[in-house]
């Protein structure tokens, strides 16, 4: 096991906007932090983290993603129904995100 | 050579027409590329080749390939950027500007922007190598500047019926037969807009597919001049005064579109140019995403268009000496906000837009069908105010050549003059233009070509529908009238 391993998942969560939203993003990251209590340890930052979740309404995904790689080892982006750039049906996001987040390494999304 | 000269283009063309069975009026054409109804759509596309030479036009008509590394033409290039999306509206628009019809060329440029990005996710999934495929046949398009006809509209047959369903299985095109070295196709692609002045023909289904459907799950490449390929040639408009012999009553002096009945009539398909073969569950998602590059289109070219009836509009109004007139100049003023809404929209779904797995960046899909929907309308009320402004005239003027016989010429002359300032020639001219913009051969691109092109209304309608949450808008209302809780508000 790693250090990293042994540690809680310092976890930065930046949304966008939220100006024209197609998916209720606030539910969708509470489904998350649920989903990962089961599994995983995480402490929430704004500081730099080991994991970044941006989430988007929609699929402009507005956030300035370079600002966000500069303090986050690794970036999940959700944007509307898109993960990583691959389309996520509505029931499988929260899921797949906290398989992301426990593997942390970028899977091929087959959706 | 990654820029290809205007010559060099139409040489290109003149290379393989030998080879080309074309039909049109009951014939056969021997040498399509110098036949004087089709050469001013040629015309057209090698201005696309043209401009992409000149220094004050490069940075909208070029970039340089991440593929190759070498400068490329725009129409072969891979978006990399919203910046991209937007200069190829941009330059659209500009083409529009230069050639006052459809310059043929954005079909191929969407669909290959399309294909990348779906080729990589269908391999993601299905584990196939169609991306690759298509990658090195671009390459290609690229090293050569090669012009790409994107073709997708099938036959259809009877439109309550899916592919599946159709009496005759052609209705849409399939594979006939599978081989080791590749496979055999057969259908119809209907309203080919550019075919004959394309070196190459990249085909998609035409519509989603179920299981069950997978013969009609098909995308290729094949060149122009591929054994079995049979051409017949659309009629457009007043498209015979091209063979009168004069330069006035043609409205447009060089240049003009083309659409084409394109038969594929048992074409062999090589396994390394095929990007697509049985997977229905990806028919949508290269549909959507070519219809929505297409969309797109519409908010650069027809605008560009638009720039030329505002300006003949303007002109006409001059010449009949109506220009100070409150109303006309009102009429310009609408004209000129229509054709700027639709150019907004095209920039609006670019600004909007997002990076593929793939990498190559696509519109927002939403915007773009707005984009499109009113492309559908915007275009006939440009049209209508400039056929007002204009008078009857450009519906009952003498033919050119009876200006000039010696029996009535003077006294058509005459009574067609406006003012001892303006030749009456000029007036011709710009009469003629108006004709052929709203009701003559250009017709056919700036207003049945924007309501159907790249999709008839009801198609955008559906996909507007299928995007816009409706739901969120309605909890939007009942938070602001009392009938949920809003929670936003937790201040005394």
């Amino acid at each position: 096991m790693t250090n990293l391993d042994k540690r809680p998942i310092k976890l930065r969560i930046k949304y966008c906007g939220g100006c024209n939203p197609l998916i209720n993003r606030k539910k969708l990251v509470d489904e998350v932090l649920n989903c990962l209590k089961v599994s995983t340890p995480v402490e929430i930052t704004q500081k730099h983290a080991d994991i970044a979740l941006v989430v988007c309404g929609c699929s402009v995904a507005c956030v300035d993603l370079a600002k966000i790689r500069n303090h986050a080892e690794y970036v999940i982006l959700v944007a509307g129904n898109y993960i990583n750039h691959y389309q996520v049906s509505s029931d499988q996001m929260a899921t797949i995100i906290c398989q992301l987040i426990n593997e942390r390494e970028e899977v091929k999304l087959n959706c | 050579m990654t820029l290809k000269k205007p010559q060099e283009y139409i040489d290109d063309l003149r290379a393989i027409a030998g080879d080309i069975d074309v039909y049109m009026f009951g014939e056969k054409v021997e040498n399509y590329v110098d036949n004087p109804i089709i050469r001013p759509s040629i015309n057209a596309m090698a201005m696309t080749y043209k401009l992409a030479q000149e220094p004050e036009y490069e940075d909208l008509m070029t970039e340089v390939s991440t593929l190759t590394g070498e400068r490329v033409n725009r129409f072969a290039y891979l978006h990399q950027s919203k910046e991209d999306l937007i200069k190829k509206v941009k330059m659209l628009r500009l083409l529009g500007q230069k050639t006052g019809c459809c310059f043929q060329r954005c079909v191929g440029m969407d669909a290959i922007n399309a294909l990348y990005n779906t080729t990589f996710e269908m391999d993601a999934k299905h584990k196939t190598d169609y991306h690759e495929r298509f990658k090195k046949w671009l390459i290609d398009i690229q090293n050569q500047d090669l012009t790409v006809d994107g073709c997708m509209t099938d036959a259809r047959g009877d439109r309550s019926k899916s592919p599946g369903q159709q009496p005759d299985p052609d209705a849409y095109l399939h594979v006939v037969e599978k081989r080791e070295d590749g496979i055999v196709v057969r259908g119809c692609k209907l309203h080919q807009t550019g075919m004959l002045n394309s070196h190459e023909i990249l085909v998609m289904p035409n519509n989603s597919l179920k299981p069950g459907e997978e013969e009609w799950a098909v995308c290729f490449a094949i060149p122009l001049n591929t054994p079995g390929m049979i051409f017949v040639y659309g009629r457009q408009s007043c498209d015979t005064r091209k063979l009168e012999g004069g330069d006035i009553d043609i409205g447009n002096k060089y240049f003009g579109g083309q659409e084409v009945m394109t038969i594929f009539n048992d074409v062999f398909v090589p396994w390394d140019r095929v990007f697509m073969c049985g997977e229905t569950d990806f028919t949508t998602m290269i549909v959507e995403r070519f219809a929505g590059y297409h969309r797109q289109s519409y908010g650069g070219c027809k605008v560009g268009v638009g720039d030329n009836l505002i300006g003949c509009a303007k002109a006409l109004a001059d010449y009949q000496g109506v220009a100070k007139a409150s109303g006309v100049k009102d009429k310009i003023v609408e004209m000129c906000h229509l054709n700027e809404t639709l150019y907004a929209c095209g920039i609006a779904c670019s600004a909007e837009g997002r990076e593929t797995a793939a990498g190559n960046y696509l519109i927002d899909i939403l915007l773009a069908n707005i984009c499109k929907q009113n492309v559908t309308r915007f275009p006939y009320e440009i049209a209508r105010l400039g056929q007002d402004i204009a008078g009857g005239y450009f519906v009952t003027m003498p033919s050119e050549k009876d200006f000039d016989i010696p029996e009535v010429g003077e006294l058509v002359k005459k009574y067609s003059s406006t003012s001892t300032e303006v030749p009456v020639e000029n007036r011709q001219r710009m009469l003629r233009l108006m004709e052929n913009l709203t009701l003559g051969c250009a017709a056919v691109g700036y207003l049945t070509e924007s309501m159907h092109g790249a999709g008839s209304p009801q198609a955008q309608r559906i996909m507007i529908t299928r995007l816009i949450d409706l739901e969120h808008r309605k909890e939007l209302a009942e938070k602001l009238c009392g009938v949920k809780e809003n929670n936003d508000v937790d201040w005394e």
